[in-house]
């Protein structure tokens, strides 16, 4: 078994007194991807923040560690982290549209991206930006190299970003909602797209999505996120199939299919927490058709089960349901 | 068996044109459609398939370059404004962002009960118990109608405009996206709802979405739109199971489950 390449054990986060992220544990090893599941408030977002160290004003890691390649990012310089993002860890977001420079080309925007991390003279730096667009099937390189952002579709900009994230060929890619804000033809070419260039590159990846689908098409592994905590870690076919943990359950089975047409969707109740609610016990209680007393008083710890972990104090009966 | 009844809506041929930099765009390509009575008709199609133009014109926002709207049985697109405007009484329309829909300065309250003002609905007792009402019916707890909307999550801001269509009575909601900007546990709640106020009020939908699983739960049938042409339309069964266009069927594998 290889080493892991990023190792989060225990990553507490908080702003104050809320806890937003508690005791976040994962790994995920060169060429695997890890996907990350949850609603609004789950966190989800906040983990990818984590490990970049790009927490928002007000929010400090409280506790646990985020390992790289063997040593913790929280000991490492601000300098040290300056040239770790992008370079080593490299991150898309939802909205392309966000992420670029309306009044400057692709081709301006790639250039400083590859300046600020490699010396390569001007025109190994293009060959660099055609070589990569091309990775990501953008056919007229040279077109896309010399356009602004307006004059490309959506689809065009994802790949573009995901095309200038590989540039520096980063030994991980995090991609956080990478397709929410796309149709549904162009998501599945893009997830595609994940698919390929990571196996050409070999990098790890992490996929960040509220949409199962997404994630399940892509990921080896998943977390299961909720209220901040982790509800449940398991390989992909085992949270499809036999998962443990009621959200979980309860999430899959409120999606609406083309295949089964339900005459009624199973839902959950309420809404996803707010940040430190409710403050004891497991965060999915007032949402959870299994709970008992025991539920509202203390949280449930992250228990080992087969090769995965799950947090509830029902999860044993839960195999046979 | 459809045939028998009148259509509640039915649009013939209509084409929509706009002029651009680089000549006229046809946004909108000789689509008819009929919508019954208590039916869902569900419009599937990708960004520029011409499903919004196709609602502006459905909903008489917009009159059409070639073709018209009937909404039982009279014309509604390019009629006067005072024919306009009883047709606007008689729909509701959701869209897809409910904190866009209403104003972050009226509480909830308010913002139900001015289609009721603007409609010179009966006194001011009738109209609260109305809103009160309607409120129920949608799942809103009557304390988060003193809120304002930045004090409401987007399940319940979803709700509330759900409410503020059908508080008219309509018997045609247009829905445009309902659902994009929710989590997936709230999608569940919301799609629910509309099945069940469709039964209780007797409303028809109109249901336009670029994710097809979300269709198959509540269309009777399913159009597919692309580029503004009409690729296949039929009962949601047929087209689920049986599609025959290469594009109906491209879409469906694209529904990651």
């Amino acid at each position: 078994m290889s080493e892991a390449l990023l190792t989060l054990e225990e990553l507490t986060v908080k702003a104050g007194n809320l806890t937003l992220l508690d005791k976040i544990t994962f790994s995920v090893k060169r060429g695997e991807t890890i996907g990350i599941v949850g609603e609004s408030g789950s966190g989800k977002s906040m983990t990818a923040w984590s490990i970049l160290r790009l927490l928002p004003k007000g929010v400090k890691a409280a506790g646990g560690k985020v390992c790289f390649k063997g040593t913790d990012l929280y000991s490492r310089s601000a300098e040290e982290m300056r040239a770790l993002r992008g370079r080593r860890i490299a991150m898309i977001f939802q909205d392309p549209h966000a992420a670029l420079n309306p009044i400057r080309t692709i081709a301006a925007q790639m250039d400083d991206v590859i300046r600020a991390h490699f010396r390569e003279d001007k025109q190994a730096r293009r060959a660099r930006m055609r070589r990569f667009l091309t990775m990501v099937e953008l056919a007229e390189s040279e077109r896309v190299l010399s356009s602004y952002p307006f004059q490309l579709s959506g689809g065009m900009l994802q790949r573009v970003l995901i095309a200038m994230a590989l540039c520096l060929e980063p030994d991980m890619l995090i991609a956080d909602e990478p397709t929410t804000a796309l149709d549904a033809l162009i998501r599945l070419q893009i997830v595609e797209l994940l698919q390929k260039v990571q196996r050409e590159s070999g990098m790890a990846l992490m996929v960040i999505s509220h949409d199962f689908g997404v994630v399940s098409k892509l990921a080896g592994h998943i977390v299961v996120m909720y209220g901040g905590r982790m509800a449940e870690y398991a390989a992909t076919g085992e949270i499809l199939e036999h998962s443990r943990h009621p959200y979980t359950r309860a999430l899959l089975k409120s999606r609406p299919s083309v295949k089964h047409v339900a005459e009624r969707l199973y839902t959950i109740p309420g809404t996803p927490p707010k940040a430190g609610e409710p403050e004891k016990g497991c965060k999915f209680e007032p949402r959870c058709p299994f709970r008992a007393g025991r539920c509202r008083r203390e949280a449930p710890p992250l228990y080992e089960h087969g090769r995965g972990r799950v947090a509830c104090f029902f999860h044993e009966d839960l195999k046979n349901v | 068996m459809s045939d028998q009844k009148e259509a509640l809506l039915r649009a013939v041929a209509l084409s929509q044109s706009y002029s651009s930099k680089h000549g006229r765009i046809r946004a909108l390509n000789s689509v008819s459609l009929e919508l019954y009575p208590g039916e869902t008709l569900g419009i599937a199609g990708e960004s520029g398939s011409g499903k919004s133009t196709l609602l502006r014109l459905l909903s008489a926002l917009e009159p059409p370059h070639e073709g018209e709207v009937r909404f039982e049985g009279k014309i509604i697109s390019g009629a006067p404004v005072n024919e306009r405007r009883a047709y606007y009484k008689r729909i509701g329309i959701v869209f897809q962002q409910p904190r866009l829909s209403f104003d972050p300065r009226w509480t909830l309250f308010r913002s139900l009960e001015e289609p009721l003002q603007i409609n010179r609905f009966g006194s001011s007792g009738e109209r609260r118990a109305l809103v009160l009402e309607t409120a129920e019916k949608t799942g809103l707890d009557e304390e988060l109608l003193n809120r304002y909307p930045s004090q409401l999550s987007g399940g319940q801001l979803q709700r509330a405009a759900i409410a503020r269509a059908i508080i008219l009575k309509p018997r045609l909601v247009f829905l445009d996206e309902p659902t994009a900007a929710l989590d997936v546990s709230i999608q569940a709640q919301i799609l629910n709802l509309l099945k069940d106020l469709q039964k209780l009020e007797g409303l028809a939908y109109l249901f336009v979405s670029h994710d097809i699983s979300v269709l198959a739960y509540l269309a009777t049938r399913i159009m597919v739109l692309k580029n503004g042409t009409v690729m296949e339309s039929g009962p949601a069964k047929m087209i689920l199971n049986e599609a025959g266009n290469a594009y109906t069927r491209t879409l469906l594998a694209s529904a990651m489950e």
